[in-house]
């Protein structure tokens, strides 16, 4: 029975590798772009915040395919399992700390909150 | 002797539990510093230690048990997570980068029916899953009736909640309540 | 390779930078300053990879956690109705 060759093998590792980071540089340019286009707090605010860390962790996913030893790749995991549960966390406490102040969304078709606020 | 008492009692002697924190403390430290010298590993459970002894916090305790215990269900949530994120940045890119913003934005009020016991814990774990996935942001909670006010990107015009509960976020609310069984 | 990447990034904080200077609101502030630090982050793991030191993996670790805490914290301040809100 053939063994496998290393070459395709590894040609495939290099392709998926070079697929997540070039789409993970991508996806930063556009949550940069997604600041400056969008006209309301809330929309920039959701925009920015997904693109970041879709991007982040897709550049971190194809750094861990290049790279892997041991220890690089664990602690590349734990970044990883930090930046995913953090970064929403940040997203949803600003956006309820600015609603409670009174920055309010422009074209918006049905708010709800605001009949939570009256009370 | 009161002091004493005291202080024993916020240590790891009068709750057992801190031991599954303390664990994954030094798993931590471990992955993060590299080497397996006696001289590191000794400096990283006593660093643990202290940590957990000058915070003894209720929140903790409950999530690092429910961690450890239920470790794979923990690990399949993460994979989901990083899944559901791809797949929402992918979403959110194609509406940025498309020249004419074609979405109206809305924030809608959605029930939920997670289980009574641990309702903190649980609805803050769900509302974290709910920012992540594509086109909603969490902006309020509200704990005691269990509402949650969601900020949508792009509006669905659907007046049945439950429907609409289901199809934002059915299968996270299953995947999550399988780990707090 | 990694220098066009770490081209790019750059490219972005400074897209994000106009967003720091112009935001109505403070809120629009913190959300960019929060994003610049992200992309810091991205640099110093590009960097280690560079330069095949991979300590700087444990100094991103560090300045993510600092970041976060940072962000709650501001939240917190400029949340208050009384007090500095809102210019």
């Amino acid at each position: 029975m053939r063994r496998r060759e290393g070459g395709v093998i590894k040609l495939l590792f290099d392709i998926i590798g070079y697929y997540f980071i070039i789409t993970g540089s991508i996806l930063c340019l556009i949550s940069a772009l997604a600041m400056i286009r969008f006209p309301d707090f809330y929309t920039r605010l959701h925009a920015s915040s997904k693109t970041l860390t879709g991007g982040t962790i897709s550049i971190l996913i194809g750094i861990m395919i290049f790279k892997w030893e041991l220890f690089i790749t664990l602690r590349l995991l734990l970044l990883i399992a930090f930046l995913i549960i953090t970064n929403p966390v940040t997203a949803h406490a600003i956006a309820k700390v600015a609603y409670g102040i009174g920055v309010k969304p422009r074209n918006i078709v049905r708010d709800e909150l605001s009949e939570k606020e009256e009370r | 002797m009161k002091k004493i008492k005291d202080l024993l009692e916020m240590s790891p002697v009068g709750h057992p539990e801190d031991l599954f924190t303390i664990l994954l403390l030094f798993t931590t430290w471990i992955i993060s510093s590299g080497d397996f010298s006696p001289s590191s590993l000794v400096l990283g459970l006593f660093i643990s230690f202290l940590a957990v002894f000058i915070m003894h916090s209720y929140f903790t305790r409950e999530l690092s048990k429910k961690i450890t215990v239920h470790f794979l269900a923990f690990f399949w949530y993460l994979i989901v997570l990083a899944k559901e994120a791809l797949i929402a940045s992918y979403i959110v890119a194609y509406l940025t980068v498309h020249p004419k913003l074609p979405f109206k934005s809305s924030i809608l009020k959605v029930p939920t029916n997670l289980e009574d016991e641990n309702k903190l814990v649980t609805m803050t774990i769900l509302a974290n899953t709910i920012t992540l996935t594509p086109g909603t942001l969490t902006v309020d909670l509200d704990v005691e009736n269990k509402f949650f006010y969601i900020h949508c990107l792009d509006h669905i015009e659907d007046s049945d909640r439950d429907h609409l509960r289901e199809e934002l976020f059915g299968d996270l609310e299953r995947a999550i309540r399988r780990v707090f069984r | 390779m990694i220098e066009s990447l770490i081209v790019v990034i750059v490219i972005s904080i400074l897209i994000t930078a106009y967003r720091v200077v112009k935001g109505p609101t403070v809120f629009d502030r913190i959300v960019a300053a929060d994003s610049i630090g992200i992309m810091f982050l991205l640099i110093l793991v590009l960097l280690s990879l560079y330069y095949e030191r991979y300590i700087f993996i444990d100094v991103a670790l560090v300045f993510g956690v600092l970041l976060f805490i940072d962000v709650l914290v501001m939240a917190k301040y400029f949340g208050e109705k009384k007090g500095g809100g809102g210019h």
